[in-house]
């Protein structure tokens, strides 16, 4: 234990140069502007700063990737809770309950909320990091398809249970999301699947576009269709920016469980990120006492899954660091930032270049901390855009949408997408169905297709295979039991819908 | 805390800003009447930043900007999608100008058009240089049973089918198919999206032999985590000069990937020429190197013509083994 803190001691004296520290903030700010505009997350950030790394050096690069990263994940809630926009999948769930929060005038609340889950989460990854980065790699890697296959088996049946409106209308969403995903080049074999024949659709319907047009798009559509009655501008008292006792005190354990969560799903490849946001919502809402409360503004619903995103987001570095395997697009970018510094990451990274990994540690901490110092003070502010008449923010926010996923693939054809979506995703939001399992269907798609293919290939088609597998048949186990309970729950009492 | 009405303007002001910003530089000025270059030069990359090709097409920028040949910036665009026909389509659809231009894998170019529609000629295209060559070979866990191909195959035979082998992408399902025809065995083939997936399978130990580029492995090979059986190369490659070659081994099974810069055709001859000057020089520029041989690619610098033949080569040869 000595040992670590003398190495993070190491770490931490890289930053006693000013212009690290002036590279966080830039990060974390940058990061969070990012995050809050819509289609432009930090992949795009990144990409256009790559070409700056080589003059940033490895340790200024870090930083400042770390700063973006993190600043992203908080910026995208920021528009979840204020607008209903989520910028980013892994914002999708905290749109739920945030986004009732600000309806009941608790914007503040939930945006302090979300900031300081965040850091709890982000502290707890970097512990765990710390501790546990080399050994937990290991176990992370010996998940396969299979293990791949049941979770987002399991995911889909979380999401089922997501949405607080008809579970029939959910998985009809779910349906739709999981064929849009189809759509495109075949992940296995690389043939294309429903493209008409243009090179547009080759590598699918743009994901950014799909979202942007049912939450960006529709909410405008809504609101927009809503009379809105111009309240006098007030100044937000103090204690409306901050969450009442009452909500510390459910908030406080729902980030902890949160952090746990997303840090152990954070280590498996793929969209583990957005998993463990809605596994954490589940979690909260099957354990509170009040499970009626969620979907209209609980706090918990917001805490738990800020934490699990943010805490799945410094689980990410371990396969990065201690494999040299990049699990996320994010994590890509790092590691070329790094390549093109001089550094390697692989198997031996932490014994024989031990510096630049507490570098790295130190770099998330501060990274963390910064996020948090300049968020808190700027919660009032995001607030007040709150005040601007629908008429006037809500057309802002579609041209946000067009330029946002233009400017991801220069594509007009992902434009079009993005306001079909939209009109579609109004029309169906007035019919009651909720965008939420649609979205994050399409996001479990591909790795749920390709582990499934993968698995019917290792076992000839045979069902018995899986029996070989612990992980698989636990998962798929618990699964089976969360059916049974429900469908008996079902048959006995006739849920009022909104309660499930 | 008073709200002042005077803050939220400004805030739209910059948003608005910044959204100009975003589409003027979306958004291709028009070509001026001036001498090549006269404006920066857009090197599209089909694959998302960060990836290996990505960083390859950066450093090669990179040097190319400090070697000040060009006269220009070369800038990397990355248009990722459809195994790389996007980016692809997007380089050699543009207008023959010089100010769009690609750093592409050879799949595009060799395999795609063999099995899909592209709307691109691939044997029209202006192959300006060759810029590095990425050996494939075949990866086992550090703990492998196999020691070498002989032992492969031996399992192999003893149980057809049950071996199980990681490929995906044509440029690996090819191989490994050859591999088969030439060794008279049959594995079993799991498809996996890229090298990262096929390292962490075969981590994880969910998969016997996986086949994957030099680049994807290096830094598993280097740690002992993998061992790689045999490479598909005519000689010994410098980087991993202890992994001995297929035909080493009494296997003829030679196969390559190659990145290319590649350009539409009908290329005015002094554009091309100048391109090519700033690229070839580029590439044999030592700063280069390193980055690529950190990457676990093997500079090239082999001029467009021979490139160009090399090309088609592969795609001849890739022919008959593709799946239909």
């Amino acid at each position: 234990m000595a040992d670590v803190i003398h190495n993070l001691g190491t770490g931490f004296a890289a930053f006693t140069d000013p212009t690290f520290v002036l590279l966080a903030l830039v990060g974390v700010v940058l990061g969070t502007v990012v995050g809050v505009l819509p289609g432009i997350g930090p992949i795009g950030a990144m990409s256009v700063l790559l070409g700056m790394t080589t003059q940033l050096g490895p340790t200024g690069s870090l930083i400042l990737f770390a700063g973006i990263y993190f600043g992203s994940t908080y910026g995208g809630s920021t528009t979840s809770i204020l607008l209903n926009v989520p910028g980013e999948a892994s914002s999708v769930v905290t749109a739920l309950d945030g986004h009732e929060m600000t309806k009941r005038d608790r914007a503040g609340s939930a945006l302090t909320v979300a900031a300081v889950s965040s850091f709890v989460a982000g502290t707890v990854a970097i512990i765990g990091l710390m501790l546990f980065a080399p050994w937990l790699s290991g176990v992370a890697v010996e998940l396969g398809p299979p293990e791949y296959m049941a979770l987002c088996i399991a995911g889909l049946l979380l999401l089922a249970a997501l949405s607080s409106g008809s579970t029939a209308k959910a998985i009809a969403m779910i349906c739709a999301g999981l064929a849009v995903g189809t759509v495109g080049i075949d992940p296995a074999a690389g043939d294309l699947r429903f493209t008409m024949g243009t090179t547009d659709l080759a590598e699918g319907f743009s994901f950014i576009a799909l979202v942007m047009g049912v939450f960006g798009v529709t909410e405008a559509l809504t609101t927009t269709g809503r009379r809105w009655r111009p309240e006098p501008v007030r100044a937000p008292k103090l204690k409306e920016l901050l969450p009442t006792r009452q909500e510390s005190r459910e908030a406080a354990p729902a980030a902890v469980r949160g952090s746990v969560i997303g840090f152990l799903l954070g280590l498996v490849p793929g969209p583990s990120g957005v998993l463990s946001t809605f596994a954490s919502y589940v979690t909260e809402r099957k354990i509170s006492r009040h499970p009626g409360r969620f979907g209209k503004g609980a706090v918990e619903g917001v805490a738990g899954p800020e934490a699990a995103n943010n805490a799945a987001a410094g689980a990410a570095f371990i396969p990065l660091l201690a494999l040299g395997i990049p699990f996320a697009p994010t994590m890509a970018l790092v590691l070329a930032a790094l390549l093109l510094n001089g550094i390697v990451p692989g198997p031996t990274f932490i014994n024989d270049q031990p510096e630049m990994f507490w570098t790295v540690i130190a770099a998330m901490y501060i990274a963390n901390l910064a996020l948090l110092v300049l968020n808190l003070p700027l919660v009032g502010l995001f607030t007040r855009l709150l005040s601007i008449p629908p008429q006037v923010l809500m057309p802002m926010v579609i041209g946000l949408c067009i330029v946002g996923v233009y400017a991801e693939n220069n594509s007009m054809f992902d434009v079009v997408v993005m306001l079909v979506t939209g009109l579609l995703g109004f029309a169906l939001r007035r019919v009651g169905f909720s965008m939420a399992p649609f979205v994050l269907a399409v996001v479990l798609q591909p790795t749920l297709e390709t582990s499934l293919r993968q698995t019917l290939a290792f076992s000839d088609g045979n069902p018995a295979y899986v029996l070989g597998r612990p992980v698989t048949m636990v998962i798929l186990g618990l699964v089976l039991v969360a059916v049974a309970l429900s469908v008996r729950r079902a048959l006995k009492t006739p849920a009022p819908a909104g309660d499930d | 805390m008073k709200a002042r009405p005077v803050g939220k303007p400004r805030s739209a002001v910059l948003l608005v800003t910044l959204a100009c910003a975003l589409v003027t530089a979306a958004c291709d000025g028009s070509p001026a009447q001036q001498a090549y270059p006269a404006r920066d030069v857009q090197l599209i990359v089909p694959y998302p930043a960060g990836s290996a090709i990505d960083t390859t097409a950066r450093a090669l920028a990179d040097v190319i900007g400090a070697q000040h040949k060009l006269g220009r910036r070369v800038q990397v665009v990355n248009r990722a999608g459809g195994a790389g026909s996007v980016g692809t389509t997007a380089a050699l659809n543009a207008k023959p100008a010089g100010y769009t231009i690609g750093l592409v894998p050879d799949g595009p170019l060799t395999l795609i058009p063999q099995t899909e529609k592209v709307p691109y000629d691939a044997k029209a295209a202006t192959v300006l240089s060759e810029v590095t060559t990425s050996p494939v070979l075949f990866a086992v866990p550090g703990d492998s049973p196999f020691k070498n191909v002989g032992d492969l195959v031996a399992a192999a035979k003893a149980r057809p089918d049950a071996v199980t082998i990681g490929d995906g992408p044509l440029n690996y399902t090819i191989p490994a198919r050859k591999f088969e025809q030439l060794t008279g065995t049959r594995l079993k083939h799991v498809k996996f999206d890229g090298d990262q997936a096929t390292t962490t399978a075969l981590l994880g130990g969910n998969i016997d032999v996986g086949v994957m580029q030099l680049a994807g492995g290096m830094a598993q090979l280097k740690s002992g985590k993998l061992r790689a059986l045999a490479i598909a190369t005519a000689e010994r490659v410098g980087l991993a000069s202890d992994v001995p070659t297929f035909v080493e081994q009494n296997v003829q099974l030679q196969w390559q990937a190659y990145n290319v810069v590649v350009a539409p055709e009908d290329l005015p001859a002094k554009v091309e020429q100048k391109l090519s000057t700033a690229i070839n020089s580029a590439i044999k520029d030592p700063k280069f190197a390193q980055t690529a041989q950190k990457l676990g690619l093997v500079v090239s610098g082999a001029d467009g013509k021979a490139a160009k033949a090399r090309l088609a080569e592969k795609t001849t040869a890739a022919a008959s083994l593709l799946p239909r």
